[in-house]
């Protein structure tokens, strides 16, 4: 039963990837085929071969690279101090944080938009990358705040008591304890910094032109080979980015251990 | 002067005064146990003398320092806690590293003390063990070392037989008796064991509802309680009712002695093994029926009916035992009782 599901499950994700590559080297496919009659590279030639791609990528790649290291910087003493202090006003600072997932990006695009006029951070990078906190942070949070109530109080107590600061607790004892949530906060943050599409269409301006503001267009043009290459790209790009932060992150420890509740 | 002071500590939540002026002291090489029920303010004290929470008011001094505002890792003042609170990234040796790595020792020097301080408390070869590797005791020994190897000034221990089973409790007892004594380590525990606080301190805190309700060596406060709180913590009760008359209590089981003070109805308590039980008549026993018995192991809990009142009486058991509806005579030494009131 298990091995079924495990079967299926795996199907639902292979068969629309293998379809999906399958059509980026799509040279001619004809109804009623399923399959192509003829393979080739030019499509991937072509797109790989356009400098606006590979800058776009290149932007992408840094806006999300930003996003994931600004989120992580400003998530994780946010939720440290959530998590670990008891202070007047912590609800509604909880409930400030988290608003943007309740929210609908557009009903803040549109304020922030004019308020970043005033700054003029309209159309350019920095910009982008404030604004894609917005959505990103409050997931960053809520992992990161979940895992430091898991560990509770006690280990920071009883390192302060064997002689370490709040700096000391924080990276000698929660970090290395933290490490699979820094990892999936990580990894979501960049998704969602990845494949934002709104804020960075609105605060961006077509000025800062990252992937999906590129991939929307070619979509809406119906040249499904076209469309396939960028989408493997999309996804390829997602998946060595989560490799490498679940590798550096999370780290190779063959040690594992548990923590006891 | 007290190597440890504690004076007129207040901590309130919400309103609720949890510790109403404690105040007590502690000699070098001493070993204290504050002893009180779940939720009377034993952790919170503890807490507070280790700096993880404010008091509201009062002053704690250590070797005449007052340190009632110093951050808790400036206090050198370890803590052990209930639940160990090992870190379960390190292994047994680098958590007993921990506090020498805080200080910056260099990691030839540290490594060679936490070893030390490992064979210490008999865990020499298991350094390269995980905490989830490692067993109840093992673990609690791995606590111990970890809180010494700091060299502190006083050890805080929070309950530390609770996650222990019964064989084991009793063998950590004696080892931390041993150690301490050994290092001669200024120690508070808190416990609501009554047997452990008597097996291992030299003075026993008795906490009820916030106030220090007595505090003693172990024969005090069992013989000599402060209250009947104290008293019915320490051990069972019988409490026998009566009056003072020109000088002389009467009770209605037929116990009297002579007692000094004004005439008035009173209370005494007695220890059920401080009650004498024999099937002989003698001069001043009083004559009553076994109403139950229980095997408690190496003792037998009696039931006995005296005039009335039932009195709980334990007897050894290697002594001739007595059956149920039998006839018996008790005997109340008067140096035994005390004040039930």
């Amino acid at each position: 039963m298990k091995k079924t599901i495990l079967f299926i499950m795996g199907a639902c994700i292979t068969i629309p990837l293998i379809f999906l590559f399958l059509w980026s080297l799509t040279q001619r496919l004809q109804w009623p085929n399923i399959l192509p009659q003829q393979l080739s590279l030019n499509t991937w030639q072509q797109i790989l071969g356009q400098k606006e791609f590979i800058l776009s990528l290149a932007i992408s790649l840094g806006i999300s690279i930003s996003v994931t290291l600004l989120a992580m910087a400003v998530s994780l003493p946010a939720a440290f101090a959530i998590s670990q202090y008891a202070f007047k006003g912590r609800t509604f600072i909880w409930i400030m944080l988290l608003m943007p997932l309740i929210i609908p990006s557009i009903s803040i695009s549109i304020g922030l938009h004019l308020v970043y006029l005033k700054w003029g951070l309209t159309d350019t990078f920095i910009g982008v990358v404030l604004c894609q906190l917005i959505p990103t942070v409050p997931y960053a949070i809520k992992i990161l705040t979940s895992n430091f109530d898991l560990l509770g109080r006690g280990l920071g107590e009883q390192a302060k008591i064997l002689g370490a600061n709040t700096f000391d607790v924080i990276l000698h004892i929660y970090l290395p304890n933290m490490k699979p949530a820094l990892s999936l906060s990580a990894v979501l943050v960049f998704i969602v910094s990845f494949s934002q599409y709104l804020l960075t269409f609105l605060i961006g301006g077509g000025t800062i032109k990252t992937l999906p503001i590129l991939l929307f267009p070619v979509m809406q043009s119906g040249n499904r080979s076209e469309v396939s290459v960028y989408s493997m790209v999309f996804i390829l790009t997602a998946m060595i980015a989560t490799f490498l932060i679940e590798r550096y992150l999370s780290g190779n420890n063959k040690n594992d251990y548990y923590i006891n509740l | 002067m007290y190597y440890l002071a504690v004076e007129a500590i207040e901590k309130s939540y919400n309103n609720k005064k949890i510790l109403d002026k404690i105040s007590f002291q502690v000699n070098k090489g001493e070993f204290l146990s504050i002893l009180g029920e779940s939720g009377c303010g034993k952790t919170t004290l503890l807490k507070i003398i280790a700096g993880l929470i404010k008091q509201d008011s009062g002053k704690i001094t250590l070797e005449q320092c007052d340190i009632s505002n110093t951050l808790t890792q400036k206090r050198s003042i370890a803590m052990v806690f209930q639940d160990y609170l090992l870190f379960p990234h390190l292994n047994a040796r680098d958590n007993v590293e921990f506090s020498l790595k805080m200080k910056g020792m260099e990691e030839k020097k540290k490594r060679s003390i936490a070893l030390e301080y490992l064979e210490l408390v008999q865990l020499s070869g298991m350094g390269d063990k995980y905490p989830h590797e490692l067993s109840g005791g093992q673990k609690q020994r791995v606590a111990i070392a970890r809180a010494l190897v700091a060299e502190p000034k006083a050890i805080l221990m929070d309950e530390p037989f609770s996650n222990l089973d019964t064989n084991l409790r009793s063998e950590m007892c004696e080892f931390i008796k041993r150690l301490q004594k050994q290092i001669e380590m200024t120690t508070i525990m808190v416990t609501h064991d009554r047997k452990e606080a008597m097996q291992l301190s030299d003075n026993i805190l008795v906490l009820h509802d916030g106030t220090a309700a007595q505090c003693g060596t172990p024969a005090e406060v069992y013989k000599s309680p402060a209250d009947l709180f104290v008293a019915r913590f320490m051990g069972d009760l019988n409490l026998i009712e009566g009056y003072r008359r020109s000088g002389r209590f009467y009770s209605q089981i037929g116990l009297e002695f002579s007692d000094e003070g004004i005439d008035k109805n009173i209370i005494y308590a007695v220890r059920p093994e401080s009650i004498g039980v024999s099937s002989i008549a003698a001069v001043d026993y009083i004559k009553g029926v076994i109403q139950s018995k229980f095997f408690m192991g190496e003792k037998m809990n009696y039931s006995v009916l005296v005039n009335g009142t039932p009195l709980n009486i334990l007897a050894l058991s290697g002594n001739s035992e007595y059956n149920i509806g039998q006839e018996v005579f008790i005997n109340i030494p008067v140096e035994c009782i005390m004040s039930g009131e």
